[in-house]
């Protein structure tokens, strides 16, 4: 599973609990995952082993 | 103490002895990122069930494991060298028979009986499905059910979601005994949520986790004196390489059954007279007999305290739920009165406080080596060095944003004037004979992109490079720290910050961001704040406007204005709406160099939204323009708004159709000046204290139409008419406000 940590606030999570995409523009193909503890925008690169 | 119905068990289970065959429930509970997944792993193997705790999305992770009643009862044989050896030279020494760190076999070994079936030890897969001689001796394995808990970082007065979920599992399933795994790098914070697990009556085990690579950080932990605080038996570990898991399995399991008892335990006494009053609201709900949920009297009190949402409710459905109420806002309000601070604040402080105690007296100071890095985090989140720093950044990112556009447009500015555009006018000019479509094909592909190209790329692109470095380095983490701390003093609280810090890049994923604060009236104060902070676009028209034709100082003092407006409309929602507010606990990441690769990466995905849904815009309502300036209709939308434009914002009277278009996307605003201004520059077109005042203007007013979209989903159409109608109201008073001012100071 890949995992995703947030720039800001430091938690790790998984795609399935991000939140933020309903009701945006670039709901499709944008590349950003929000964070579900803070909700900072982060781009969507999985964290490094 | 609940325990699983026996009688109800599967019926081919009856033919187990139903003492040994009972099962035990550990949890394992501990803030976020400690290891907890990768010990719950490490014994249940590939047995784990993933489910989602009953009315939530939060999952929970369960698995079972056979651990022999015989190793319970067995002397301890961890010592604290086992690790320490370990890393003295970096590497792993060979481990002998017997080490703690061969206690956990790799899948499918095991010992004795076990290894000559191919079973592996910790799973025990198929064991209650063997023959009978094999029921024999498996008869006295203990059946124990790990429960992986979600993280927190806090459960007397949950914020989160997660956090709920771990309070309910504790008070609702009651686990025979709880893990809490500790990470021994960062011991103080994980220390609070230690003495919350002491409050609960069910044995507890610490487990002190990631010892090695504390002990590379130069802290040493006093295993025993760290015991002898708590009360309760620590295991140090190291999950990741599986040392000493068996042990933590076996104390644990120890607990579970009732071997260790956990009456020692050591439990937090609030100081400065909270003691005092806690005890006495404890023995109130006592007198009662209020017990929400079996959770003990002592946890309840300092929910009530604090104010627990769950608690207030089930108060609110007892019998004597209301005296206890009006109790414990009595103590609460002489607690705030004598402290000077919210409840939660008082009891999170000393509760902090404790923690340090207890972590000062175990943590051995000798050789503890502080990287470089560390004392550089220190100083930039130095209660005085901090803020000014931030300030710096903040002034050198402007100045960097500048500085590219301004190469930019000089350079490609330049090139475009030359080449570019008299080619494509030519081409236009030669191929289409209809002047319609040679002015809609002008406006809309030649200055559209012209608009885009010198708009979005420089001073955008910058904006993204500066916002993933500071990302990637982890300074963004201490800057949003700093202003936490900031806003604290202007009446504003923790988690407001982050969709304000958001903002900054683009208002639609902030106004999204809101959705994790906890409280309506956070909600609401962040929803009429989000949208005043200026966006990469609303950046752009200040740095395209009166920055590049003016000077850099007005930009400056454009965002001294709009955050001035922000902490002083923040400050009187606070003390207006209604409700209550949560701190964010957060971790800070530690302080790295950032990487080209990662940073042009996040650079791109950010700019792509510019790319396919700025550049459309801009190239239609180009057109549009086009259209209307040709054919003289233009004045007809203009003519109405001139008295507000003209005479009270003392700007050109065709601006109104940027402002307009603005509504849109910002960025078209400064675009459509370019438009409204050719053949002359944005310079010659408008003066320095006109361009000021535009771009006050569009910073504040009406927030563009994705977020207005967004806004009316996430809090309804009453409060986004609310929200658009404060912003345009605060953008034409300080528009207004800023022309007669310049005007008086003789600006023109």
């Amino acid at each position: 599973m890949t995992a995703y940590r947030c720039p800001l606030c430091g938690t790790v999570f998984e795609k399935a609990q991000a939140t933020g995409c309903a009701g945006c523009a670039m709901a499709r193909g944008c590349g950003a995952i929000a964070c579900p503890n803070c909700g900072h925008e982060f781009a969507a690169i999985p964290e490094e082993a | 103490m609940a325990r699983p119905d026996i009688e109800t068990r599967p019926r081919r289970r009856r033919w187990q002895d139903p003492q040994l065959s009972e099962e035990f429930s550990i949890a394992l509970v501990g803030n976020p990122n400690v290891g907890k997944s990768v010990i719950f792993n490490s014994w249940t193997g590939l047995g784990a069930m993933v489910s989602n705790y009953p009315g939530t999305t939060v999952e929970i992770l369960e698995g079972t494991v056979f651990f022999s009643i015989h190793d319970v009862y067995k002397p301890g044989r961890f010592q604290e060298s086992d690790i320490s050896s370990s890393e003295e030279n970096g590497e792993s020494p060979p481990l002998e028979p017997g080490h703690p760190a061969t206690d956990l076999p790799p899948r499918g070994r095991g010992r004795g009986r076990f290894r000559r079936r191919g079973r592996d030890l910790q799973s025990g897969y198929g064991v209650w499905r063997g023959r009978r001689r094999r029921r024999k001796w498996r008869a006295d394995m203990l059946r124990l059910r790990i429960v992986d808990l979600p993280g927190s970082y806090t459960i007397i007065s949950p914020t989160s979601l997660d956090e709920q979920v771990t309070l309910r599992y504790l008070q609702q399933d009651q686990p025979d005994a709880i893990v809490n795994v500790v990470d021994a790098t960062n011991l103080q914070r994980n220390l609070i949520m230690t003495i919350a697990l002491l409050e609960f009556d069910i044995p507890l085990v610490v487990c002190l986790n990631q010892v090695d690579l504390a002990r590379k950080m130069g802290i040493n932990i006093d295993v025993k004196a760290l015991e002898r605080l708590l009360g309760v038996p620590v295991v140090p570990t190291v999950a990741s390489q599986g040392k000493n898991l068996r042990e933590l399995l076996r104390v644990a399991a120890g607990a579970a059954i009732g071997r260790r008892r956990h009456r020692r335990r050591r439990r937090m006494i609030f100081p400065d007279g909270i003691e005092a009053k806690l005890v006495s609201l404890e023995k109130q709900l006592e007198s009662i007999n209020f017990c929400p949920m079996s959770l003990p009297p002592r946890i309840v009190s300092q929910q009530m305290l604090e104010g627990e949402t769950e608690c207030i409710q089930c108060a609110n459905n007892h019998e004597f739920g209301k005296q206890a109420m009006e109790y414990a806002a009595k103590l609460r309000k002489q607690i705030e009165e004598e402290f000077g601070e919210d409840i939660v604040l008082v009891l999170g402080e000393k509760r902090r406080d404790y923690a340090s105690y207890i972590a000062e007296r175990v943590q051995k100071g000798e050789g503890h080596r502080v990287p470089l890095t560390e004392h550089i985090s220190e100083v930039l989140t130095h209660k005085i060095w901090g803020l000014p720093i931030v300030l710096l950044v903040l002034v050198g990112s402007l100045l960097l944003i500048f500085a590219v556009g301004s190469l930019f447009e000089d350079t490609v500015g330049a090139f475009w004037d030359t080449f570019i555009d008299p080619a494509a006018v030519t081409l236009i000019e030669t191929w289409i004979p209809w002047p319609i479509v040679q002015t809609i094909l002008y406006y809309g592909i030649v200055l559209g992109i012209q608009g885009w190209l010198f708009i979005a790329v420089p001073y955008v692109v910058t904006f993204y490079v500066i916002l993933s470095v500071m990302e990637d380095t982890g300074y963004m983490a201490r800057v949003a720290f700093l202003l936490d701390g900031l806003m604290h003093r202007m009446g504003l609280h923790g988690r407001a910050i982050i969709p304000l810090f958001m903002g900054m890049g683009c208002n639609v994923p902030a106004v999204l961001g809101n959705r994790i604060l906890t409280t309506k009236k956070e909600r609401v104060i962040a929803g009429f704040l989000v949208v005043l902070v200026p966006c990469s676009a609303q950046l752009s028209v200040i740095m395209g406007t009166v920055a590049q034709y003016g000077n850099i100082f007005f930009a400056f003092i454009i965002y001294g204005i709009v955050i001035a407006i922000i902490f002083l409309l923040g400050a009187l929602l606070q003390h207006t709406v209604p409700g209550k507010s949560f701190g964010l606990v957060m971790e800070m990441p530690p302080l790295r160099l950032p990487r080209p690769k990662p940073t042009f990466k996040k650079t791109w995905i950010r700019f792509k939204e510019f790319l396919y849904v700025a550049l459309p815009f801009i190239m239609v309502g180009s057109a549009i323009l086009g259209v209307l300036l040709e054919s003289d209709l233009l004045y007809l939308v203009v003519l109405p708004a001139s008295p507000l434009i003209v005479g009270w914002l003392g700007l050109p009277a065709v601006t109104a159709i940027a402002l307009i278009y603005g509504i849109l996307r910002k960025e078209l605003t400064v675009e459509l000046l370019l438009v409204l201004a050719t053949p002359l520059s944005i310079g010659a077109f408008m003066t320095i204290r006109q361009m000021f005042v535009f771009s006050l203007v569009t910073t504040i007013y009406v927030p563009c139409m994705a977020t207005i979209g967004v806004l009316a989903k996430e809090y309804g159409w009453k409060y986004t008419t609310l929200i658009v109608a404060t912003s345009v109201i605060l953008a034409f008073l300080a528009g207004g406000l800023a022309n007669h001012v310049l005007l008086a100071l003789g600006i023109s």
